[in-house]
């Protein structure tokens, strides 16, 4: 189903660029940003409950074309115990995305997004599908721009014995691009909240402040 | 015979008695000449006499008047009734002071006599045109002053109350003066909708001297069209001199609801979880920005605007201005229709 879903995107994305008159363009983004993950679903099965943060790093890459785009991203960091403990976990996050701006102000976008905890022994591994809706407000015309991004999970799902339950979260920031500069700076603070299936059995949510400079795709 | 055909014919009858009147005057005049000119004077004195006794209904004209009066004269003066024939002169001078008996008609003892009769009888009168439209100031309406010898007069238009209006000429009329009126009063305007009298008085009165004559002027005013006012300058073609104040409010707007989702974010998307408080931070970052966004984009002056709406409005007061003046203009040129009645004889001593 997956596998269908993601040919099916990449065939419209392909589309796309094969109809697209207009030249397409690229865009970079490379975040730096500090994460806080509370995990409380160990009666659920998982690496078990913690108070993680850590910094991460991470970059996207976007193909514009036409209205449509086609991004990649990745990022990663290593997460301690708030407690200052021993506990560790690397975070990793990947996602495809395909958008579209049916208008200037809104964005459409859906795609896989992949989430892992991985310590020496054990990995657990989110795999959502993701519907993102993005709101673009500007604050001073083509200079200053704020936005505000929200998601929900189509489907999920994770390697606990009990299943997952409803992902969501949303993302709102700020974003600049200085005059006559090839490169935007973006503030934004995310929050995600995943619950795990089951009676009670728990959830995980993420909370990250990014600070990204973007380059290209004007 | 019904009543309606009695009726019928005695109207008949009296139509046909007037008409028969009327032409008989004319009649008169010409037989009254031919006897003159077949030498049957007594017959000619008592044909002209009779023509001229005619009520003015059916009687004859001014123009025949003067000619009977003239052929009574020499008729008169031929019967060796000297005093008749002066006063039936002196009564042609009264009823036209120009007139003069043909030289080559009359012989030089009747154009003799009339001219010692002109002489000694000082008459004056007023012509008018029967209707004249004019604008004031730039167009007149004309009295021509008759003299049958040099006389001063006072030329005056007065309210039909006796109120005056304005003297039109004061001087010497030897035979005629053309007396010109422009339709303003002594003060400058146009003289009201109203009845006036033009007068034509002796500066000097004496009991044998000419009587004054008048003539009732009924003067109406048609107001001129004046043109339109051009239409209030407006927003366009005037051009915004600041700046909007939506852009600022709605660049404050976006930062504070932004910030404000930033805070918001964790009760709507993770509801009754804990959250850091670095979404505080962020929220008030991104608020910040809305306040930069709106003091960036409050309303500022348009200098460009203001200076191509400074000569849209100088442009405007021009035509104002220049129609204004165009309006005054025809306004003050108002336009009169002066309509004269016939020419009376003053009573003495009238104002």
């Amino acid at each position: 189903m997956k596998t269908i879903g993601l040919i099916g995107i990449l065939v419209l994305a392909a589309t796309a660029v094969a109809r697209s008159q207009g030249r397409p363009t690229l865009a970079f983004r490379g975040d730096a940003g500090f994460v806080w993950v509370r995990s409380d679903s160990a009666a659920a099965g998982a690496v078990g409950a913690a108070r993680l943060r850590g910094p991460v790093l991470g970059g996207e890459g976007r193909l514009v074309f036409s209205g449509f785009t086609v991004g990649l991203g990745l990022s990663s960091g290593t997460l301690q115990a708030a407690d200052q403990g021993t506990v560790k976990r690397d975070l990793i996050e990947g996602r495809l995305v395909v958008a579209a701006r049916p208008l200037p102000w809104l964005e459409m976008s859906v795609g896989p997004f992949v989430r892992a905890y991985v310590t020496d022994s054990v990995t657990e591994r989110w795999v959502f599908w993701q519907a993102r809706a993005r709101v673009d407000a500007p604050i001073v015309t083509a200079s200053l721009t704020s936005y505000v991004e929200l998601w929900r999970a189509l489907s999920s799902q994770v390697n606990l014995v009990a299943g997952a339950g409803r992902v969501q979260g949303g993302e709102a920031g700020v974003v600049y691009r200085p005059p006559q500069r090839p490169f935007s700076l973006r503030l934004a603070y995310r929050m995600d909240d995943a619950a795990v299936a089951g009676n009670g059995s728990g959830s995980q949510t993420l909370e990250a402040i990014s600070l990204a400079i973007i380059v290209g795709g004007r | 015979m019904t009543r309606a055909t009695l009726v019928l014919a005695l109207s008949l009858l009296l139509c046909g008695a007037r008409a028969s009147r009327a032409q008989s005057a004319s009649e008169l005049l010409g037989a009254g000449v031919r006897a003159y000119q077949a030498l049957e004077y007594d017959a000619a004195a008592a044909l002209l006499e009779r023509s001229l006794g005619r009520d003015s209904a059916g009687g004859l004209a001014d123009s025949l008047r003067a000619r009977a009066l003239t052929y009574l004269a020499a008729t008169e003066l031929f019967r060796g009734q000297r005093d008749s024939a002066v006063a039936a002169f002196r009564q042609l001078v009264l009823l036209d002071p120009r007139y003069r008996p043909d030289e080559l008609i009359f012989p030089p003892q009747v154009t003799n006599l009339f001219q010692e009769v002109r002489r000694a009888t000082r008459a004056i009168a007023v012509a008018v045109p029967p209707v004249t439209e004019l604008r004031t100031r730039l167009e007149r309406f004309t009295a021509r002053v008759l003299a049958s010898s040099l006389t001063d007069v006072t030329v005056t238009l007065a309210q039909e109350d006796g109120t005056p209006v304005r003297q039109l000429y004061s001087g010497p009329v030897a035979d005629s003066v053309l007396v010109a009126w422009d339709g303003l009063t002594a003060a400058g305007a146009p003289a009201d909708n109203g009845r006036y009298v033009l007068r034509v008085t002796p500066r000097i009165p004496t009991a044998d001297g000419p009587r004054a004559c008048q003539v009732v002027l009924e003067v109406k005013q048609e107001r001129p069209d004046t043109l339109a006012w051009p239409p209030a300058l407006t927003t366009p073609p005037l051009l915004p001199e600041r700046t909007s104040t939506g852009p600022a409010f709605r660049s404050l707007a976006a930062g504070l609801v932004t910030g404000a989702a930033v805070v918001a974010l964790p009760s709507l998307m993770a509801r009754g979880k804990e959250a850091t408080g670095a979404r505080f931070a962020v929220g008030a970052a991104v608020g910040v920005s809305g306040l930069i966004g709106f003091f960036a984009r409050k309303p500022r002056p348009l200098d460009a605007n203001v200076r191509a709406n400074a000569s849209l409005r100088d442009t405007w007061k021009k035509k104002l201005e220049a129609v204004k003046a165009e309006n005054a203009a025809r306004l003050r040129t108002m336009r009169l229709v002066v309509r004269a009645g016939p020419e009376t004889i003053a009573e003495r001593g009238s104002p």
